[in-house]
């Protein structure tokens, strides 16, 4: 189990006061809340994006909160996907792989069963200003797994995606955690989002989470 | 490594006020009346320079907007191109051109404002139009279905939502203004003294490093520190604007291209006359050869020395107090910098030429950052947090992130550095030989009078300056289209 404890922001018109929360270490754990209620500054604060002494974060024995955030080894897809665009989708995905030093033979084999699983290689060296949302939906989620995460990070992943492409991006994440079975902390706005992904759905609102309920 | 680089940044910006200080043996505060009457002259031409371009500017924006509107293809290739002339090319140009055109030219107080207004007006459109754009045009469409003339829509709550804005572009042509060298130098006459011409006499007429550093600080202080709490607003650049049928106007097309009409005037005129005395003077025609040499120099000098400022502070620019004191610092006193370079170091020509590089590379690297360089760091400080996110080092992120993609920008802000620098005679008058250079010759025939051969020599600088410039930023161009295709 990984525990959030702590997370006190203060902003000039706004709050985060979350005491304890606690994330699965398997199956996808949603932060659900409406536009306003804290979400994304909850999830940039756990990325250390934001600075918050207060925070304790435990994962599996080891304190995040006190690695800085490329020492967090955290997979990340933003709701802005944020390819770099001057890369290929491959260059993209390997870039990740590099940083965290994961070596060529492991990071091209990895690439291989990202690319079936996710069906990207039609696409691979395309450049990622080229590519379409669903395309730069999947390089970001396999950017982001290549890395050989402790936690998956989704911040509203399909949100800029259109209904087919978000059902489409749904099935695949599915079964992407099914081959690779790791702790997903998941933000969204979006019913849909809970209802066909959500193991834990942690209500937050006005910067507090109000309900938090395991999904059978 | 991005923190040493960092400090290694502000040793940069900050070594003209250092080294001036240790040659005056710290600061001295002795201010007179006549002191104080300079400095609030200072900030009286700079107020209103600034409220000056800014009204002017707000006209021009709306004139911008119409013709984007109705006439795109003269808005992008004319107007567009008009607005940032006087900004682009070096200041000499903006005095000379008007010197010509405006006759008899108003020198003291108004000839400052005048030419700060002039140079600075179509920045400051094009700043607004971006502005008005994003900001009001949902705002003003529904007024208008509401009912409300554009003047209600304006002075009733549209000012109001800009007016931070307004104020940031204000204060960017104030920080300008209020730390002008040249234009007050040559146009300001004996009666009307800014800061940096009294700096400027401090040291040269009276010797008191003392007290010219404590000046120099003074003003370079008042600005960052206007600056500093003032909240910045850098923005990704946005290339589309939405388009405003309610809040356009033809009347400001017209003073959107005056600057740009005075500068083009003031060349073409009397380029026979220029000749004609050109081809008399075997002199001047003599030791040009030597000079444009010399002007090449310094151009590829500064151009190279801003392209690695650039790169550098691309690297350090993330969050922190270092990315704000970044955007706060405006500029070296002019002054301040010449005369700190000219008493260090080995004295002779080699000597000179390096100086009048790390001068007005340090002077014109603020501006372009202010210009556009912030603006294009900033757009790309979302990838930087994810490849930091990712594990990536500092290093492999600039490698890798930064630099691709801010090598277009910093080849092309070089390559504006290095037309700047054909044109300075300002610095490069402290630092060198009254005629070490084109621009130092150029600004020996302005101040007697001999304004044809001035123009003639202008087009010289005027064609190889655009020659460097195309340099840089073809450099730029081709690595951008590689990088994308």
């Amino acid at each position: 189990m990984s525990t959030i404890k702590n997370l006190f922001l203060k902003f000039e018109e706004f709050s985060i006061d979350i005491g304890e929360l606690e994330l699965l270490d398997q199956g996808v754990t949603a932060l659900w809340g409406a536009s306003g209620s804290g979400k994304t500054t909850v999830f940039r604060t756990l990325c250390g994006l934001i600075d918050c002494p207060s925070l304790e974060w435990e994962f599996q024995g080891e304190r995040l909160d006190q690695l800085s955030p490329g020492e967090r080894r955290l997979g990340v897809v933003f709701q802005s996907l944020d390819l770099f665009p001057h890369m290929t989708a491959k260059d993209n995905i390997m870039f990740a792989a590099k940083a965290r030093s994961i070596s060529q033979e492991v990071a091209n084999k990895d690439l291989e069963h990202l690319s079936e699983v996710l069906e990207m290689n039609r696409f691979l060296n395309r450049k990622a200003h080229l590519l379409s949302g669903g395309e730069s939906q999947r390089v970001a989620l396999a950017r982001a797994l290549i890395s050989q995460p402790r936690i998956l990070l989704l911040d509203e992943p399909f949100s800029a995606l259109d209904r087919d492409l978000r059902l489409e991006a749904r099935r695949l994440l599915n079964s992407l955690l099914q081959e690779k079975p790791i702790p997903v902390f998941m933000i969204t706005h979006d019913s849909e989002d809970i209802d066909e992904l959500a193991t834990r759905v942690c209500r937050i609102e006005m910067g507090q989470i109000t309900s938090v309920n395991d999904q059978a | 490594m991005r923190r040493a680089l960092g400090l290694l940044v502000i040793i940069i910006i900050f070594s003209p006020y250092a080294l001036s200080f240790f040659h005056g043996q710290g600061l001295s505060f002795d201010i007179s009346y006549n002191d104080i009457n300079v400095f609030a002259f200072t900030l009286l031409q700079a107020f209103l320079s600034s409220l000056a371009s800014l009204v002017l500017g707000f006209i021009a924006a709306l004139g911008l907007i119409y013709s984007a509107n109705r006439y795109p293809v003269f808005y992008k290739w004319i107007l567009r191109p008009s607005c940032l002339l006087p900004n682009v090319v070096p200041v000499i140009m903006v005095i000379l051109a008007s010197l010509k055109v405006i006759d008899p030219f108003p020198f003291g107080f108004t000839g400052i404002l005048l030419l700060h207004t002039l140079m600075n007006l179509g920045i400051v459109a094009l700043s607004i139009q971006k502005i008005v754009s994003n900001k009001l045009s949902g705002l003003s469409e529904v007024s208008a279905l509401f009912g409300a003339s554009r003047a209600q829509f304006l002075f009733r709550g549209g000012l109001q939502t800009i007016f931070g804005d307004l104020a940031m572009v204000g204060l960017f042509v104030f920080a300008i203004c209020y730390s002008s060298f040249a234009i007050p130098l040559v146009v300001g006459g004996s009666q009307f003294t800014t800061i940096e011409v009294l700096i400027f006499e401090q040291i040269r007429l009276e010797g008191d490093w003392a007290k010219a550093s404590f000046l120099a600080l003074l003003q370079a202080i008042s600005i960052f520190v206007l600056c500093y709490f003032i909240p910045q607003k850098i923005e990704a650049t946005k290339e589309s604007f939405r388009r405003n049928q309610y809040l356009s106007s033809r009347i400001g097309i017209p003073i959107a291209l005056i600057p740009a009409l005075i500068i083009i005037i003031g060349l073409f005129g009397s380029f026979s006359m220029g000749m004609k005395q050109f081809l008399r003077l075997d002199l001047l025609r003599a030791e040009l050869p030597g000079q444009i040499l010399n002007s090449l120099v310094v151009a590829i000098g500064t151009g190279l020395f801003s392209f690695l400022l650039f790169n550098l502070i691309a690297f350090v620019f993330y969050r922190g107090t270092l990315k704000k004191i970044i955007l706060s610092y405006a500029a070296p006193s002019t002054v301040i910098c010449g005369f700190a370079f000219l008493i260090f170091g080995p004295q002779g020509e080699v000597s000179s030429l390096i100086r009048m590089i790390l001068g007005i590379s340090l002077i014109s690297v603020p501006a372009l950052i202010r210009l556009q360089f912030a603006n294009t760091i900033y757009s790309l400080e979302r990838q930087r947090e994810v490849a930091v996110l990712l594990g990536a080092s500092d290093a492999e992120v600039f490698k890798r992130i930064i630099f691709p993609q801010s090598f277009f920008s910093a080849c092309f802000l070089s390559g504006i550095a290095s037309f700047w620098a054909w044109g300075d005679f300002a610095l490069s008058s402290i630092v060198a030989d009254r005629s070490h250079t084109v621009a130092l010759v150029i600004q020996a025939l302005m101040t007697s009078y001999r304004l044809e051969l001035a123009v003639l020599l202008l087009w010289l600088l005027l064609i190889c300056g655009i020659l460097t410039f195309a340099l840089f930023s073809g450099i730029g161009y081709v690595y951008h289209k590689k990088l994308i295709s």
